[in-house]
């Protein structure tokens, strides 16, 4: 076993454990959402750290995986389950189209779409009040309880079955990026991150794979979503808002684009600092804004290759 | 048929202030190769500089505007040379990324300086409407039209005439030739990106005292912005003022006739329209250069 592995190995174990040593309802909350988070960043990962097109629209698919998620319980009454397998698939469904419009574009062009798209769904969710019921949004949006014949009942209504619903979720994306980034599928992506002209000239279809990896990209955050709704229960238009896109983003950047555990550490990273910068006061969002450009500026790569960078030459 | 054309004229007046915001993002664009996702913060700054230099300090109403601009530009000077020069020849989602932050910041500095809760500025002008073919003109709404489109052809003007303007348009056309030449580049980056702030500034400006001003005004701006910048193509100066006027148009006759609701979808479904059937935009022939 290399290094790598017994950290992950370690990693998930202390995953695992964590709820058994830590009790704190509040540590436990902060810790189900850096899981839920997880999935968005590991999606926006695949698209930007190995695919190399950066998305502002992720938002519109985290939306719509919650919207989708939280409908399909409440107005069909059918389980959460169906939900979590419906919010996706509406998700993916919307990635298909977006990619679709989106990909003949590249760069600025690609960015400000997807930023668009999220803008319009967001009006959308203001709306349509039948629907959705605009501002108000969604309320109780209900989670699944499985009896089990001796011992009681699962309820993940509960913060700790919750965290290993969302603790599995997150190791499923976590192994499906790997399996993506290991076969040519993920060679294809990576060579056009790298050299798109080049890559299309040994046989790969540049628009058909991005295609296929917004698409999956999109049914991960959408699922994130879904995980989130039924978390909060609660749901209103503001899931759609630039600012979540903007973070998902800030998570990969911040973690490092394009490796393993970037969107790991930065979701955790970029979940907790807003909660550590509380003790600022009103000044919290411009302290937090003026860490975003400082990381933008000085740690391209991520903190944790600027942490072990140093440590590796010593 | 009155009221179709009232609606036409009101988008207009909106569109001349839109189309500000767009040659401001253009230029930046065009020249620097930016981003800029914090020109709807240049707009909301416009707005509070004339709040504080107008309705707190009691200034004279075009003194304040005056005062206002110059001080957006500045703010833009300082956001050159502190973010935007460190950054140069960083790819462009880097510096995207960095410009998110900094609209970010200012929009959380705004509300520490001047409170998160809405403000509206009393205009000077108690003047009457003025009632055309049954038309109505208020003059605060002309005032909008008039300096935006002075502003346009001085900016314009700027472009075609002055040795600045040259030296902006060679180094649009080719930036390391034109340094070469002895063009100080530097200095033409700065000067580009004071003056997209000063027009984005000039437009919230002219739009404060008919709309509220709250830290986040500048979100839609911004948005807006792109939409009109990607429709008259990117680069585009007279896409740029066209698709301004458009989206003014649009939105106007979208809120009157379909529905107010979705008012401010309109631009982004122009824009997505324009992105999937004609990308280099209505006016895009800039863009073959670059």
């Amino acid at each position: 076993m290399n290094l790598n592995r017994i950290t992950v190995f370690v990693f998930l174990i202390a995953a695992v454990l964590f709820p058994v040593f830590v009790r704190d309802t509040y540590v436990i909350h902060m810790t189900i959402l850096i899981g839920i988070y997880t999935l968005g960043a590991i999606s926006v990962n695949l698209l930007l750290g190995y695919a190399g097109q950066l998305s502002l629209g992720h938002a519109a698919f985290f939306g719509v995986g919650a919207y989708a998620s939280a409908l399909v319980c409440l107005k069909l009454a059918l389980p959460m389950w169906i939900g979590m397998i419906v919010g996706p698939l509406f998700a993916g469904l919307l990635g298909y189209v977006v990619a679709k419009l989106a990909l003949k574009l590249r760069g600025a062009y690609f960015v400000i779409l997807t930023i668009s798209v999220a803008e319009i769904l967001k009006l959308v969710g203001l709306n349509w009040v039948t629907l959705t019921k605009g501002p108000m949004g969604l309320t109780d949006i209900p989670v699944a309880v499985i009896p089990l014949a001796a011992v009681g009942t699962i309820d993940f209504g509960q913060k700790i079955p919750y965290y290993y619903l969302v603790l599995a979720a997150a190791i499923l994306c976590a192994a499906l990026q790997h399996r993506i980034v290991q076969s040519s599928l993920g060679r294809s992506i990576i060579s056009i991150r790298e050299n798109e002209d080049l890559a299309e000239s040994v046989g790969i279809n540049g628009y058909r794979v991005l295609v296929v990896i917004v698409v999956i990209s999109a049914s991960i955050t959408g699922f994130s979503g879904s995980l989130y709704a039924h978390y909060v229960s609660f749901i209103d238009p503001g899931v759609f808002a630039f600012f979540f896109s903007v973070n998902l983003v800030m998570m990969v950047i911040g973690g490092g684009k394009g490796t393993f555990s970037g969107p790991i550490v930065g979701a955790i990273l970029f979940t907790l600092i807003p909660e550590w910068l509380r003790v600022c006061g009103d000044a919290r969002m411009a302290v937090y804004a003026l860490i975003v450009v400082f990381i933008v500026i000085f740690m391209p790569r991520g903190i944790l290759y600027s942490v072990t960078r140093p440590l590796a030459r010593a | 048929m009155i009221l179709f054309l009232q609606f036409v004229i009101n988008g207009l007046i909106i569109g001349g202030a839109y189309a500000l915001i767009g040659i401001g993002l253009t230029l930046i664009f065009g020249i620097m190769n930016v981003v800029n996702f914090a020109h709807g913060e240049m707009y909301m700054l416009g707005a509070y500089f004339l709040l504080t230099f107008f309705s707190m300090l009691g200034l004279n109403f075009y003194v304040s505007m005056l005062f206002a601009v110059a001080a957006v530009m500045l703010v833009g000077f300082v956001c050159e040379k502190s973010i935007l020069r460190p950054l140069r020849g960083r790819s462009i989602e880097t510096v995207m990324l960095a410009m998110i932050g900094l609209s970010l910041f200012f929009q959380n500095v705004a509300m520490l300086i001047w409170s998160p809760i809405p403000e509206a500025i009393e205009t000077p002008s108690a003047m009457p409407a003025l009632i055309i073919w049954g038309l109505y003109f208020l003059p605060q709404r002309i005032l909008i039209v008039v300096i935006a489109l002075m502003l346009v052809i001085l900016t314009h003007l700027l472009l075609k005439k002055s040795k600045m303007g040259k030296a902006l348009r060679a180094t649009f056309l080719d930036p390391e030739a034109a340094a070469l030449m002895g063009i100080n580049t530097d200095r033409v980056y700065a000067f580009t990106f004071s003056l997209g702030a000063g027009l984005a500034g000039a437009a919230g400006v002219l739009l404060a005292p008919i709309f509220t001003v709250h830290p986040y005004i500048g979100n839609l701006a911004n948005l807006k912005a792109f939409a009109i910048v990607i429709i008259g193509g990117l680069g585009s100066f007279a896409g740029a003022v066209a698709a301004g006027l458009l989206l003014g148009v649009t939105e106007s006759l979208g809120a009157a006739y379909v529905s107010s609701g979705y008012q401010d979808a309109v631009g982004f479904v122009l824009l997505i329209i324009i992105l999937v059937f004609r990308p280099a935009g209505l006016f895009g022939k800039m863009e073959q250069r670059r």
